[in-house]
């Protein structure tokens, strides 16, 4: 949004060099991933593992990636707040001594 | 693991399927960053008509629910909109309710066979979908009339929270504290309706508005930490049964990823209503879909005489109708999002003045 503020080319650049080499060797090497991942048991763990690495390096690209395109958040949003009434300016005449 | 198995198990994947779960994916992703969930139900069939065996496709689309849900609650974290502990409380006892809903489904396939439970979960969702969806719609209605655009907490919810019934408990970042008594029902019914129709948010994020207290940012955010939560748990279950196929779900992920991020950011921009009038929306067209489909569960069941080739044609509408509702979605997300980025650019301030 704002003009001035630095846009992060540099990491949406070396993510996305990371996104795209994650997904070739998924696709290079789909048949050995396909017979080791659905196995079950103690394999369990690379399915999962491997969605928090996709999350972690795609998902810091797609972020980068808006950011960059100059769509990013406009105001930090609050949450519900309790309203509090502003403090009253006490606009009676003071009383001064002329002395 | 029989080789045959495995060979049927996992589909070819086709640039057109690629293509098209990366788009499904991407304004899933949207729908769900911006409202909490209810972004991923028309993934599971459109997998299947890719040639995707319904279990796998089922645990594929839950094992990318989860990262895609964190990474949005990171996101809309840093907006200062997630409230983790009433998250956790709820994903606690949506736990409950999943297993509770679990074995209801149980009972009812055991009492009524396959068709019997197909109609269970239609009519679970049209009646859910139609209540629930029309309560949020006709709020989003009457406070997109209010021009100041400041959310009021529902009556019922303020009413609740008085009730000091042991143990309270104080939700900081929601600014809440109610008994556990009345969060209870709420995460159980989450679950329940997660184990029915696979998205529990059409009930929790409404639950959390409504009945708790919480504003609709607060809760479309916090409902992303149970849906994460419950995602997990979910996606370990099927990994250990060996149903996930990766492929799809990265391909999926690669898609939600940038979504629901964008949808995240459109949070910021938006007035708050717009959050329920997305989700009343989706939700009314999603139970017109359902509706579709049950004339296929009540011919099944003897109860009514339905053609092939009415049933083929309900089929094709009732996912036609799902489509249309997530786009409807994506549609208002990102044109409010235009419409109130346009407002703040520097020619129309400067036109204002």
């Amino acid at each position: 949004m704002h003009a001035s503020k630095k846009k992060p080319v540099g990491k949406l650049i070396a993510y996305g060099i990371g996104s795209c080499g994650l997904y070739a060797a998924v696709f290079m090497f789909q048949d050995l991933m396909m017979a080791n991942f659905s196995k079950g048991g103690v394999y369990t763990v690379l399915p999962i593992a491997t969605v928090f690495l996709f999350s972690w390096i795609h998902g810091t690209f797609a972020g980068t990636l808006w950011e960059v395109l100059g769509i990013d958040a406009v105001k930090k949003a609050p949450a519900q707040t309790t309203a509090q009434a502003p403090a009253r300016k006490d606009s009676r005449p003071r009383a001064t001594v002329s002395a | 693991m029989d080789m045959l198995n495995e060979a049927t198990k996992f589909i070819q994947l086709d640039p057109t399927g690629i293509g098209f779960l990366f788009i499904v994916g991407f304004i899933g992703g949207l729908v769900s960053g911006f409202i909490g969930s209810g972004g991923a139900f028309v993934l599971t069939p459109g997998m299947m008509s890719l040639g995707v065996p319904g279990t796998v496709a089922v645990a594929s689309n839950m094992c990318h629910k989860f990262p895609k849900a964190l990474v949005g609650s990171i996101k809309r974290y840093r907006y200062g909109q997630v409230d983790i502990k009433l998250g956790l409380f709820m994903a606690a006892f949506a736990g409950v309710g999943v297993q509770i809903g679990i074995k209801i489904q149980n009972a009812i396939l055991a009492a009524w066979g396959q068709a019997g439970s197909n109609l269970y979960v239609s009519v679970s969702f049209v009646v859910v979908l139609v209540v629930v969806g029309g309560i949020v719609m006709a709020d989003a209605l009457k406070s997109s009339k209010n021009s100041c655009g400041v959310e009021q907490t529902c009556s019922i919810a303020l009413r609740l929270q008085k009730l000091e019934i042991w143990p309270m408990v104080t939700f900081k970042r929601a600014n809440l504290r109610i008994s556990l008594w009345f969060l209870l029902p709420v995460g159980l019914a989450t679950g329940l309706l997660a184990a029915t129709i696979a998205v529990g948010g059409f009930v929790g994020v409404p639950g959390m508005i409504y009945i708790l207290g919480a504003t609709s940012l607060v809760a479309s955010a916090t409902e992303l930490v149970i849906a994460f939560v419950m995602g997990l748990a979910g996606s370990v279950n099927w990994a250990m049964q060996g149903m996930i196929d990766i492929r799809l779900t990265l391909i999926i992920l690669a898609g939600s990823l940038l979504g629901v991020q964008l949808g995240a950011i459109g949070t910021t921009y938006v007035k708050e209503h717009m959050i329920k009038i997305v989700m009343g929306s989706i939700m009314l067209i999603v139970a017109v879909s359902r509706a579709l489909a049950m004339p296929e569960y009540l011919g099944q069941l003897g109860m009514m005489d339905v053609s092939e080739a009415t049933l083929a044609l309900l089929s094709k509408a009732s996912f036609v109708f799902m489509v249309i509702s997530l786009l409807v979605g994506a549609v208002i997300i990102l044109g409010s999002m235009l419409k109130a980025k346009r407002a703040m650019s520097p020619s129309a301030q400067e036109q204002e003045a």
